[in-house]
This record gives C-alpha cells, sequence and structure tokens, in this order.
C-alpha cells in the first residue's frame, strides 16, 4: 500500500493499483504473528533468572535451567515452559533488557509497537503489512489487541474483541438491534452491492487526482478484499469461541496461520489477557503470573506444533515464513511489595522462527536489574554497546521484512545478532 | 515555510478537475481549490452538527454563496452544535471509554444502564467545554468554572447538586469542596487519566500538559538507565531533585502533582474513594513529593489556583487554535503550519478568546474549505490536506438518525458509540485508548460496519415511510407505487441525490439509479427495491466522505 504522495503521483498519470491479488504461489515473503502480552510480565519467572542478585526478590522454589541454548528459570508450576524451551528451544531467541523508557501501560504499550510516542506512527505490523512486496486483502488480521497507524489504517482490518467483524460479514449483526431486521436477500444483496461498485467506478472516473481519487480506489479495493475474505471465512474461521473467560491463543494463532496459508494476510496480532482475562498487571498477587505463564506456553507449545504441519501459499513449509513475536509492553519491580509487583521499564521478547537465529539468549540484567549494553552485531554484552529498545525490535523485524528500517526509524541499528545468517 | 496571511481574499480558482468553485470564500488561497458553496456546507454542517443541511439551506447557498456564513452562524446556535461538539472533543481528550476503574455493578446498576453509566462518566468534561463553546463563554471559563456538567446519572452516584426536576445534561455544583476549576475539577477526566500511590499524579500533570498547553512531556526523550538504581526508592525519590536528566522535567512536574491531591486516592477501585473529592489531602502533596506547588516555577496555593494560571498561560490559546485547527482540518498539524495556527491565535484572543469565533477563522481557512488542487500545488500541499474526509461513526450515526430515524441500539448500547458489543473502531472511531485518531481511509472492517449501518436505517426508513406511511423523514413524495419515469419517482430521486450529497444529478447518474431500482424491483418487488437502492445510496462515495 502507498501513502498518499506515492498514491497520488500514481494516480495522475493513470496508473492505479491491482484491483485484486491473492499472494502468487511463485512469490512469498515472510509473515509475522504477534502475540502481546498485556499489562506487563514478570521476566523473572521465565526470562531472567537472577538468583544470585539479592536485589531481586526471585521466586521460592524456582530454579534456573537450560534448554537448547535457552537459559530461563522453570519452576513446576509452570511444566509448560519448559516442554517449550526443550521443544522449540533452538528456533527462539530470547532478548532481554529491552528498555521501554516508561512506566505507564498507555504509553509503554504505544513505545513497544512503535518505538516512539508520536500519536501518527504506524506500528510494526502495520509498517510490514503497508509496506509489502505483496498485495493482500487483509494486510493486518488484528483479532485482539491495539493497532496504531494513522496514514494506513486501511490495511488494518479489525476482528473486534469479541468477534464483532464476523457477525458484521454474516449479517447476524442486524439482528443484534433494537430494532432488529432481516439479512437482505442474497441476490438482493448482490444487486446492491453491483449498483454501489459502479458508483464507486463512476466516482473514480470523475475523480482522477486528489485525496478523492485516493478514496475512490481504496473503497474499490476494500470491497475486492472483503469479497476475498467473505470467501475464504470459512477456512480462516475468525470466529474466536475463547475459552470461558479468556481467549484461546493457539485458536487466533491458527486463524492467523489460516490467514497466512491462504495468502490472507502478512501480519497478525493478538493479544493475551492472561489466566481469565485478568490481565498481566499484578500489583497484587503476582503468583498469578505462574499461572498466566504456564497457559501461555501451554499455547505455544499447541500453535507451533500447529505451525509445523503447515504449508505456505508457496508451497513451503509455513514455519518456515513465519516469524512469531510474544512481547509485552513492561516487565515487572525486581522487589515484590504487599504479595506483587509494581511496573518496571525493562521488559523482554521473544522471537521464533523464521529468520532467527535460535538457541540464544541476547542482553542480561545487571545489578540494579537494568538491562546491560550490548553489540547489537554478536549479541555480545559490550559496555559500547547499545541499551536495547522497542525501536531495535522494530529495526530488526522490517529487516527480516526485507524492508529498509532506517527509512521508517532514524538512528537505530537492527539487532542483526537475532538474525540467522 | 510557506507564509500564508490568515484572510487573504485571492478569489476563487476553477482548476482542471475541480468539483466546482463557485463561493466566494473569504480565505481561498491558491493552489488549493475550494469546494463548492453547497459541498462546503455540506462539510461544515456534517463537522458541525454531525448532521446533514436541509434542502432549503442547499437550495440557498446554491443561489447566493453568501449565505455560507449566515447558516454557519446558525448552526453554532443549534443544540446539535453542543452535541456534536462533545464526540468532536472525545476525539482530542479521548475521555469516552468503555471501561473505567470503577464499573456501573459498583453502583449496584443494572447491566443495560452500563453503557449510560460509561458515556455519563467519560462525556462529563466534555459536556463542560462544550457548555462553555456553545453559551459563548471566554474560553478561560474551561479552567475556571465553578460548575460541572452532570445527568441523572451522574447526579446518583456523585456529590453533586443537579439541578431539582431537571432532565439530561445540566449545570451542577460540586459539593465536596473542589475549587472551581472546571475540567480540572472534573471526575471523568480522572477516571480517565488515573493515578496510583506511587505515581502520585505525575502522570495526570503530563495529561494536563498535554491536552491544555499541547506540551507533551512524555514525548521528551529520557534513558533511565544508569541516572539512578531504579530499585532504590530512596535514590529514585533524591534523583529527582539531584539528577540533571531527571530535574528537567520534574522540576516542573512535581509541584504541579502537589496541586492534585485532593483527587489523590489510597484505596484503588473503591467508588467512594474514586468519586468523592478529598480535601484534607491538598496538603500532602508538598508532604509527600517534597515540593510545595507551584505553576512552571510560579508558585501558587494549590489546586485552586491552577486554573487561573493555566488560563493566564499564552500557551493554553495557542493550544485551543491548534486543537481546533487539528479538528477541524482533520489532520494533525505540522510545522508549516505554524504560521496559520499563530495567525488564528491572535485572532482567538483578539476577538474575546470565546471559540465559535475560532471556529468561524478555522472553517475560513483554505485547509477547511479545499476540495481540490490545481497543477502549483506542492508535493507537500498534496500530501498534507485532506479534500476528503471520511465520516466518522459518529456522524453517521447521528447522521443516519437525522435522516430516518434510526438509531443502532442493542442492550441499552449504541453500536457505533462502542467497542464491545459495537463496532465504533471497526468503522474507522476512537476509542481513546489505543486507537486515537479517526480512520482517513476506506478499509475492509469499516466497509462491512459502514455497510450494515446503511443496510438497518434504509431498511427502516422504508419500512416506516413508504410501507407504514409513517413520518416522512427520508422521502418526500415518492411512493411504492411510483415507478421510473413517473413524476413523483424522478423528484424524489433528484431530491435524495440534492439532500444526501449536494450534488445535482446528471441525466446518466439519475438513469443509473433507475435502472438499478428497476432490477431489484423486478425481482423482489418495489419496497425492497428502495430498501436496498438506499442502502446503497447511504453507502455511496458521495455520502460517506465529505
Amino acid at each position: 500500500m502507498l501513502n498518499r504522495r506515492h498514491f497520488l503521483a500514481l494516480g495522475s498519470s493513470g496508473l492505479l493499483l491491482p484491483r485484486r491479488l491473492l499472494a502468487a504461489k511463485t512469490k512469498s515473503e515472510r509473515k509475522f504473528f504477534f502475540i502481546y502480552c498485556y499489562g506487563g510480565w514478570d521476566t523473572t519467572m521465565v526470562y531472567t533468572p537472577e538468583f544470585d542478585n539479592s536485589n531481586i526478590d526471585m521466586e521460592a522454589d524456582a530454579q534456573q535451567t537450560e534448554a537448547n541454548g535457552i537459559t530461563f528459570v522453570t519452576h513446576d508450576s509452570r511444566p509448560s515452559v519448559q516442554t517449550f524451551f526443550e521443544t522449540y528451544g533452538d528456533r527462539c531467541c530470547l532478548v532481554n533488557g529491552m528498555e521501554v523508557r516508561s512506566v505507564t501501560h498507555e504509553r509503554c504499550q504505544r513505545l513497544l509497537f512503535t518505538g516512539t510516542t508520536d500519536a501518527d506512527a504506524d506500528d510494526w505490523g502495520v509498517l510490514m503489512a503497508s509496506n509489502s512486496g505483496v498485495v493482500y486483502p487483509v494486510p493486518h488480521l488484528v483479532l485482539a489487541g491495539p493497532a496504531f497507524s494513522s496514514e494506513n489504517m486501511a490495511n488494518v482490518v479489525r476482528v473486534g474483541d469479541v468477534g464483532q467483524l464476523v457477525e458484521l460479514m454474516d449479517g447476524s449483526a442486524l439482528s443484534l438491534s433494537t430494532q432488529a431486521f432481516p439479512l437482505p436477500d442474497a441476490a438482493a444483496e448482490v444487486l446492491e452491492d453491483s449498483f454501489l461498485q459502479s458508483r464507486i467506478a463512476r466516482f473514480q472516473a470523475d475523480h482522477p487526482a486528489g485525496s478523492q481519487a485516493r478514496f475512490g480506489q481504496l473503497y474499490g479495493q476494500a470491497i475486492d478484499n472483503l469479497e476475498t475474505l467473505s470467501a475464504l471465512s470459512g477456512d480462516v474461521n475468525l470466529a474466536s469461541e475463547g475459552t470461558g473467560c479468556r481467549r484461546d491463543i493457539a485458536q487466533d494463532a491458527a486463524a492467523a496461520f489460516n490467514a497466512f496459508e491462504a495468502g490472507l494476510a502478512r501480519c497478525a496480532l493478538t493479544r493475551d489477557d492472561g489466566w481469565c482475562s485478568i490481565t498481566w498487571d499484578t500489583h497484587t498477587g503476582n503468583s498469578y503470573q505462574a499461572v498466566h505463564f504456564e497457559e501461555l506456553y501451554g499455547y505455544l507449545n499447541s500453535l507451533m506444533a500447529d505451525l509445523d504441519t503447515r504449508t505456505s501459499a508457496s508451497g513451503a513449509p509455513l514455519k518456515d515464513e513465519v516469524t512469531i513475536v510474544v512481547f509485552s509492553e513492561m516487565g515487572r519491580h525486581p522487589q515484590l511489595t504487599n504479595g506483587g509487583r509494581g511496573h518496571w521499564t525493562f521488559t523482554s521478547a521473544l522471537l521464533i522462527g523464521s529468520g532467527i537465529q535460535g538457541g540464544q539468549v541476547i542482553g542480561a540484567m545487571n545489578d540494579n536489574f537494568e538491562g546491560m549494553p550490548v553489540d547489537l552485531a554478536t549479541g555480545a554484552l559490550d559496555a559500547k554497546g547499545s541499551g536495547l529498545l522497542p525501536s531495535h525490535l522494530g529495526a530488526t523485524l522490517l529487516q527480516l521484512a526485507d524492508i529498509d528500517p532506517a527509512e521508517f526509524i532514524t538512528q537505530v541499528t537492527p539487532l542483526t545478532a537475532a538474525l540467522a545468517p | 515555510m510557506r507564509q500564508v496571511p490568515l484572510l487573504m481574499i485571492l478569489g476563487a480558482c476553477s482548476g482542471e478537475g475541480a468539483p466546482g468553485a463557485d463561493s466566494s470564500a473569504s480565505d481561498v488561497r491558491e493552489p488549493l481549490t475550494e469546494l463548492s458553496a453547497p459541498l462546503l456546507l455540506r462539510r461544515m454542517s456534517l463537522d458541525l452538527r454531525g448532521v446533514l443541511p436541509s434542502i432549503d439551506e442547499l437550495d440557498a447557498v446554491e443561489a447566493d454563496a453568501t449565505q455560507l456564513p449566515i447558516i454557519r452562524d446558525q448552526y453554532l446556535e443549534d443544540p446539535l452544535f453542543e452535541e456534536r461538539l462533545v464526540k468532536l472533543l472525545a476525539e482530542r481528550w479521548h475521555t469516552r471509554l468503555d471501561e473505567f476503574e470503577i464499573q456501573y455493578y459498583d453502583y449496584q446498576m443494572a447491566p443495560d444502564q452500563e453503557f449510560e453509566f460509561e458515556r455519563s462518566v467519560g462525556e462529563e468534561p466534555l459536556r463542560l467545554i462544550a457548555h462553555v463553546i456553545a453559551e459563548d463563554l471566554p474560553w478561560t471559563e474551561i479552567v475556571t468554572a465553578d460548575y460541572t456538567m452532570a445527568n441523572e446519572t451522574l447526579a446518583e452516584i456523585w456529590p453533586l447538586d443537579y439541578p431539582k426536576g431537571g432532565t439530561g445534561w445540566q449545570k451542577s455544583t460540586w459539593q465536596d469542596g473542589r475549587p472551581p476549576v472546571g475540567v480540572l475539577a472534573s471526575n471523568g477526566l480522572w477516571w480517565r487519566y488515573v493515578t496510583n500511590i506511587s505515581n502520585m499524579n505525575r502522570s495526570r500533570v503530563a495529561a494536563i500538559s498535554r491536552l491544555l498547553l499541547c506540551q507533551d512531556m512524555l514525548s521528551r526523550p529520557v534513558s533511565l538507565t544508569g541516572a539512578v538504581a531504579l530499585t532504590d526508592e530512596d535514590a529514585t525519590s533524591a534523583a529527582i531533585r539531584e539528577v540533571p536528566a531527571c530535574v528537567a522535567c520534574h522540576a516542573t512536574i512535581e509541584p504541579l502533582a502537589a496541586t492534585l491531591f485532593g483527587f489523590w486516592t489510597v484505596i484503588s477501585y473503591n467508588p467512594l474513594e474514586l468519586g468523592t473529592y478529598h480535601a484534607e489531602r491538598e496538603t500532602l502533596g508538598p508532604r509527600y513529593l517534597g515540593f510545595e506547588p507551584a505553576y512552571f516555577g510560579q508558585p501558587i496555593e494549590g489546586l485552586v489556583d491552577l486554573g487561573v494560571a493555566i488560563a493566564n498561560d499564552p500557551r493554553f490559546y495557542s493550544c485551543a487554535a491548534e486543537q481546533a485547527a487539528e479538528l477541524y482540518w482533520r489532520r494533525p498539524v505540522e510545522l508549516d503550519d505554524f504560521a496559520r495556527i499563530d495567525a488564528l491565535r491572535v485572532s482567538f484572543l483578539e476577538q474575546g478568546g470565546t471559540y465559535k469565533n475560532l471556529i468561524r477563522e478555522v472553517t475560513d481557512t483554505a485547509e477547511y474549505r479545499v476540495g481540490a488542487f490545481d497543477d502549483a500545488a506542492t508535493d507537500d500541499e498534496v500530501d498534507r490536506e485532506l479534500t476528503w474526509r471520511l465520516v466518522t461513526p459518529d456522524q453517521m450515526s447521528t447522521t443516519l438518525e437525522d435522516l430516518t430515524g434510526f438509531i443502532w441500539t442493542y442492550d441499552g448500547f449504541e453500536q457505533m458509540a462502542n467497542d464491545n458489543p459495537g463496532y465504533r473502531i471497526l468503522a474507522g472511531g476512537v476509542d481513546g485508548y489505543s486507537t486515537t485518531r479517526p480512520q482517513q481511509d476506506p478499509g475492509v472492517s469499516w466497509l462491512v460496519a459502514s455497510k450494515r449501518l446503511a443496510q438497518a436505517a434504509s431498511a427502516y426508513a422504508v419500512q416506516n415511510e413508504l410501507e407504514l406511511s409513517g413520518e416522512r423523514k427520508s422521502f418526500s413524495v415518492v411512493t411504492a407505487d411510483d415507478r421510473p419515469g413517473d413524476a413523483n419517482f424522478t423528484a424524489e430521486l433528484e431530491r435524495l441525490h440534492w439532500r444526501l450529497y449536494a450534488i445535482r444529478p446528471d441525466a446518466d447518474r439519475l438513469a443509473a439509479a433507475e435502472q438499478a431500482w428497476t432490477d431489484m424491483a423486478d425481482q423482489f418487488g418495489p419496497t425492497e427495491a428502495w430498501s436496498r437502492l438506499y442502502s446503497a445510496m447511504l453507502r455511496d462515495p458521495d455520502f460517506v466522505a465529505y
């Protein structure tokens, strides 16, 4: 998808975007699935074993262990974590000590997703979806969670936290009304849509330049994209049934993978609110973090097993094309207070799969539980290196997406140590 | 940076492809071509009232473009103007959340009161600001008013002296000793911009600074690494006073935070704690923070002086000008806009500091009235200015209610005004938390949400007006017995195009609509044909944008 200036230049020259194009079987590109753990996870429970640091209140009966090159914290309450790293650790790069530079949820969320506090910045998923070499009907599929954009919001297809997109698409939304109406007859709706499309075509012809031209083109494209999504909706299965009081992250992953397989989307996002959706923001009751992590890693085990069975639109194993990012907008304070932990500006991120140099941990915490600088090229701790920021994560993802990070992030080098050669 | 005089009259310029620049706007700047008078009136009506202009109003400006400012002034006196302001201001103030720390059930309300509760809370500060604007009161009153705006719902749950026998939103006074500082004393604002025991109102200072002074403190780059051991509470407290990187912001933040301790709560998620002002805690600010109240270095008594201090800050007025420009230009302001924004600020002050005058000035700007570009337009201008703007879900909802009488509600929720179970951000709206700008371009989610809304509104109109012979709102002369070629049928289509789009349809356009109707009627009958045709018209590119 082009920005406004590029679009208008093409419009005035008579060139228009193709109306409908699925991912060609001969061309494929990397896809990205984001799992956003909302509220701030306690990295000491899995990612940052600090048993030798008296400043850090580590969990009783937890211990440090290692699997496939990943050093992590294990505990009897979280067997799924151990299982995950024993099975998939060689495909994972754990990044520790990323400084978000805020401790408020709202601000940290934006910083994590965009690398900046600029209200108009696109997030990583939107950027990659909007600057793809392939035109997708549903460039960035947001199953749940935030999507930050200003100029590229048309590339974001939101399903809605309770699956509202599905009821709108199938028309059942019309019965969810105080004054309910039946769904129009399908053939009648075809006539309505057909007339609308003729009107859009006329609008495009009447407005060859300016915002109106862009509007007309994008309107027509949205109709085509909706048709494609509708035709494939049974395969993608956007309806989230959840598991009672929380989202089923493995089910969301399946929907995302379905969309990737069908060539519908490049990026997808879901939000994990933890056990019974109480969120990861455990100011009291830090023990809930254990439950959250156990459930999260249970889902991760399931979705990885699912991913490994799939084939992409190009014919290659889908696992070779999908990078999974698991992150949270902040960490939690190293010291317990009233049974919980406050916000902490340093967090971790887990990168899995395609393009990732697995079996490694990059970054570490110092005695004050602050992230230590690293050499971005080697991943080694280096006092003269760079303190890790969300913009480093973003630059790394953009590079994985074959997009020049410098076009969107200034003065930040990707964490190339995380990337497979 | 392009320097543009505010009220330069250059005359209309009709470039190729322009929609028809036949108006006499007071501020047309080449190479931005102004919309035609009817289309400009349509834009103003949607922006100022959230509904379409009437047929009579369109006829008037089509005949005489000098009627535009006269009708605009009428719009500024319309009750719909104040209602529209509430929704427009929400795009900036972000208080219309679907969830607060206190929920409806904390007040023993029923589930079907949830939406009413959420909107009442979130709209309280917006209603105050809208009231000040609509009543032509000085802009300073938003931070100095000794009242708030409340409805019956808020009167039930908060310590308010709501007018006896009153209904709807009324001026009300707090009964818990909070000082007269307008929105700074509103629960709705502080329930949105929360704090906690350790934060001690610092995040609220950032909110005040962003919303009222357009100074976003949280956008300042700051690295916490190495400045101080963050695990050492005493060290971090000392750093705020001693470490230059921390002092740079906290020298301002702490004294301002010290003024807000009447709203500082010690028990989270407690209705009494959050609903009541705690005057007895006002002195805790200096004690806990170690800073006396001050406004950017100037000592003040506390919250009681904060409103006046803000009202005397020049940034308060430049921020008002900037925000008005953003809200009505429908885009962020940029560095190149500086001259224009400053001219708006000067004019705002010279004309008495009333927001209506500011709206008049902004809607006179070329950036507001632009409909097209000619060849002299720079790439920057083409990229920056929106000549066609997507209608927001709020505007769509109020417009369709005005046109048809239909409003989409479900279980007490307005479906275009919430995100669970509704469709607000799917339809391109702002939720105030993670989506903070309205959508500008059509997308799949928007398409399907607007489609179902149009279908529902159309079905409602056809059922009531053509099938049940109810009050005519959408349709004028046509009946279910009329057919293409009948005078009433043609007249109705012409009228609908004019009403919905501010466009006189040519013969081709009319013929296409008639043929579509005929195709539908042949298979499904005349009333279903009208339902489908009208729905398509409510999804037309000329309707869903302006």
